[in-house]
């Protein structure tokens, strides 16, 4: 009796250890078999599409005239400006899409990318992570409105108190973005019960006017005159600081510039060359630049 | 509202617009696709670790899988998306296309794992043993018995999941991905029809006939596998 119960067990065990080796070579297999399948599937995929390029910008191209899709393909002033640079270094670079908010600290680590061309502000915090070229554009910051709830208008622009209160929407990180919550966080609109709202872009910022999610939307000059174009119920204006006085009021202005990554100063020379080349006014005042700018508006608006 | 239909006129006559969506929706299709195969692959070993019998040399690799489930589960899709694009990936000219199939694989792998782990649990523990007093081999028991009834069990689930990948693909639009969302996106923006609702709903349209003919697929192969049951 007491035998034959302890054998049992132990020719269990046997058979078991057994039937787990079968199993072990079985899983093996078919571990193996997925190795191979999604091996196989990457090296396709590889295979499809393979570029190497020296330098890497980056950029958001939802910015016209700067930079935006035509037919999938990113062109604009600022694409301009990288193809001068990649013939004067005789280098390739690639231009890469990602959302705003990344750029400058992509381009800080310099290991995706080496620099950013998305009509990018100077700022002293940016300033802090990266350099910046030569500025090559000023922009005033612009108020897309409903027509039929505009903002107080003083001559032609708005001041910032008249958004008093209000609840105003623009592209997280822009240079809006940030000079609004500025003003919001110490500046004319501290404790005004204003409301900034970040949006994926421009367009979907002036979208929600109509919706009624924001009051107005704060955009670059450039982009809100392109977005009031193309739809008649929204107008834009103007921002500036009050002064004493109407003839006092100056415009809330930026430069754009490039932002370059701090061990890359062959790159950032060599950005600073073409761009005073490219601004360099001729007889009648108008930069190269500025030609580009308005060449670029043309086309988009056919 | 005029400006509403004038704009829908717009989107569908413009030659470049049905081309820019057409092209997204190729790139969503190819995310999409290789995505599922990398995570139906890599979920199924991660459930077949998490099933095995617990013996010595399998405890790490269960961990392991346990670990990865949860993390994964655990954090949004859109984090994980930029974990891979701007950290893990972060290799200059390394094709975007696969760090993209891989972000949507492992994150679907470790959906599908529990999947297919539940479908396989689900079959009763009785005919293993069954099969097993038979004198059947390990393998012939899983093949012939257990996997045959958690595939039945399985397939609604997976398509559902092969659903949610396809839809999840569209935040690859956020790492700069010319994608059906991104189209609709580029569509919609100032320079072009300076409105997103109408592009949208295109691309909306889109998902939703591309979702609609996976599901009357994965219709018809469940009412196929469900056939035997009612013979019975």
């Amino acid at each position: 009796m007491v035998k034959k119960s302890t054998n049992s067990p132990k020719n269990s065990k046997t058979s078991n250890t057994n039937r787990n080796k079968k199993s072990n070579k079985l899983k093996t297999r078919l571990i193996a078999l997925a190795v191979i399948l999604l091996s196989a599937v990457l090296a396709f995929v590889a295979a499809k599409n393979t570029n190497s390029s020296d330098y890497v910008v980056e950029t958001n191209a939802f910015f016209a005239p700067f930079e935006f899709y035509e037919g999938r393909k990113i062109v604009g002033v600022d694409v301009d400006i990288i193809n001068r640079v990649a013939e004067k270094l005789d280098k390739k670079i690639a231009i890469k899409d990602v959302e705003f908010d990344v750029i400058i600290d992509n381009v800080e680590a310099g290991k995706i990318a080496d620099a950013g061309a998305a009509g990018l502000t100077i700022t002293p915090a940016r300033l802090e992570k990266v350099d910046f070229s030569i500025p090559y554009y000023t922009s005033v910051q612009y108020i897309i409105y409903s027509k039929t709830d505009a903002p107080e208008l003083r001559e032609g622009h708005t001041t910032w108190t008249s958004l008093e209160g209000k609840t105003l929407g623009t592209q997280t990180g822009s240079t809006g973005y940030l000079f609004t919550s500025d003003e919001i966080d110490e500046g004319v609109l501290e404790n005004t019960n204003t409301t900034l709202k970040g949006f994926d872009s421009h367009q979907l910022a002036a979208d929600a006017i109509a919706s009624h999610i924001v009051d107005y939307a704060i955009a670059d000059q450039l982009a809100a005159e392109f977005i009031v174009s193309k739809n008649s119920d929204l107008a834009s204006a103007p921002l500036y600081y009050e002064g004493e006085t109407i003839a006092d009021d100056y415009p809330v202005e930026e430069s754009y510039a490039i932002a370059v990554n701090k061990e890359r100063t062959e790159l950032l020379e060599a950005f600073n060359e073409v761009l005073a080349e490219m601004t360099k006014k001729d007889p009648k005042g108008i930069s190269e630049i500025d030609r580009l700018v308005i060449k670029y508006m043309g086309l988009s608006d056919e | 509202m005029s400006d509403f239909f004038a704009k829908i006129i717009e989107l569908f006559s413009t030659p470049e617009y049905i081309d820019s969506l057409l092209h997204g929706f190729l790139l969503t299709l190819e995310i999409s696709f290789f995505a599922i195969i990398v995570g139906f692959t890599l979920g199924t070993v991660i459930a077949l670790v998490e099933t095995a019998k617990p013996s010595k040399w399998l405890t790490i690799p269960k961990f392991i899988c346990r670990i990865y489930t949860t993390v994964i589960r655990g954090t949004p899709m859109a984090l994980q998306l930029f974990i891979m694009f701007f950290i893990i990936f972060a290799i200059r000219d390394f094709p975007e296309l696969i760090t993209a199939i891989l972000a949507f694989g492992f994150n679907s792998a470790a959906y599908t794992s529990e999947i297919i782990r539940g479908g396989i649990l689900s079959v009763d523990k009785g005919q293993t043993e069954a099969g097993l007093a038979l004198g059947l081999k390990n393998s012939t028991i899983f093949f012939k018995i257990v996997a045959p009834q958690a595939i039945k069990n399985i397939i609604p689930a997976l398509g559902n999941e092969i659903i949610t990948v396809i839809k999840e693909t569209a935040i690859v639009s956020m790492v700069g991905m010319y994608d059906l969302n991104m189209a609709a996106k580029d569509i919609g923006s100032g320079h072009n029809l300076a409105s997103y609702i109408v592009p949208m709903f295109t691309a909306a349209l889109f998902y939703l006939a591309t979702i609609y003919l996976i599901t009357f697929l994965v219709g018809r192969l469940e009412k196929r596998l469900r056939k035997s049951d009612l013979m019975e």
